[in-house]
């Protein structure tokens, strides 16, 4: 929960810090890290510049694409709503 | 319906584990942030860190990720060796990193860096800080020197 304070008000800078990554060919979705828990969230770019937490998990596996797809289907929920 | 994060945040703290939990989190998140910064300002690599304390760049790279759990004695030779020293200061646990009246006062006072106060706006602040340290004391840029010599 700390870092997502962090990501609240340090937003990309978290980059540096390898804290935050981007998923891998998926646009404005980015990974939050803390030990073993990842929290996929969607990068809102329009005003006010949001991230949305879109799904957490602990990592297991090399293997999460199951688990960024059901962020992908998320943010795309989110975007229609908007 | 509309909950904040903040307001979240301040039901859960009532819970004097979490807010033990979600402190330790804090303090590392918040020195990762700033020795990530300071590291990339004084050009530094990790790896070249590690070799000149002695561990291992996994290391500092959990270090810069939050990972770590380094004592205060690891905080003041890391920093140390950027040339740095660590100046602790306490604020509400709920309150900005970015507090502008905090990065205002610093600015005018002469500091390292920081943890507990805040993370740098961005390395011009940190230029200014690093900046104001070397009319008191020897320059950055000897001291890296010497850290790199070693």
């Amino acid at each position: 929960m700390a870092k997502i304070q962090y990501l609240e008000e340090c937003g990309l800078e978290l980059l540096g810090a390898k804290m935050l990554k981007p998923v891998k060919g998926e646009n404005d979705l980015y990974e939050l890290k803390s030990g073993q828990c990842r929290v996929i969230v969607y990068y809102d770019t329009r005003k006010g510049h949001k991230f949305v937490l879109l799904n957490g998990f602990l990592k297991k596996g090399r293997r999460e694409r199951g688990k960024i797809d059901e962020a992908r289907f998320l943010s795309r929920e989110y975007l229609s709503r908007k | 319906m509309n909950r904040t994060f903040k307001e979240d945040l301040e039901r859960e703290l009532q819970d004097v584990e979490f807010a033990r939990e979600f402190g330790a989190a804090v303090a590392k998140t918040d020195f990762a942030l700033t020795l990530a910064k300071a590291r990339r300002i004084c050009q530094v690599t990790q790896t070249d860190l590690a070799n000149l304390l002695g561990t291992s760049q996994s290391y500092i790279a959990k270090l810069e990720r939050g990972d770590a759990n380094p004592t205060i004695g690891r905080i003041g030779e890391l920093l140390a060796v950027l040339g740095l020293r660590l100046s602790t200061n306490t604020i509400p646990l709920i309150s900005s990193v970015y507090s502008e009246t905090e990065i205002h006062r610093a600015e005018n006072s002469g500091f390292h860096v920081s943890t507990l106060l805040f993370p740098l706006k961005d390395i011009s602040d940190l230029e200014i800080a690093v900046h104001s340290e070397k009319e008191t004391s020897d320059t950055k840029d000897t001291k890296l020197v010497e850290a790199s010599s070693r």
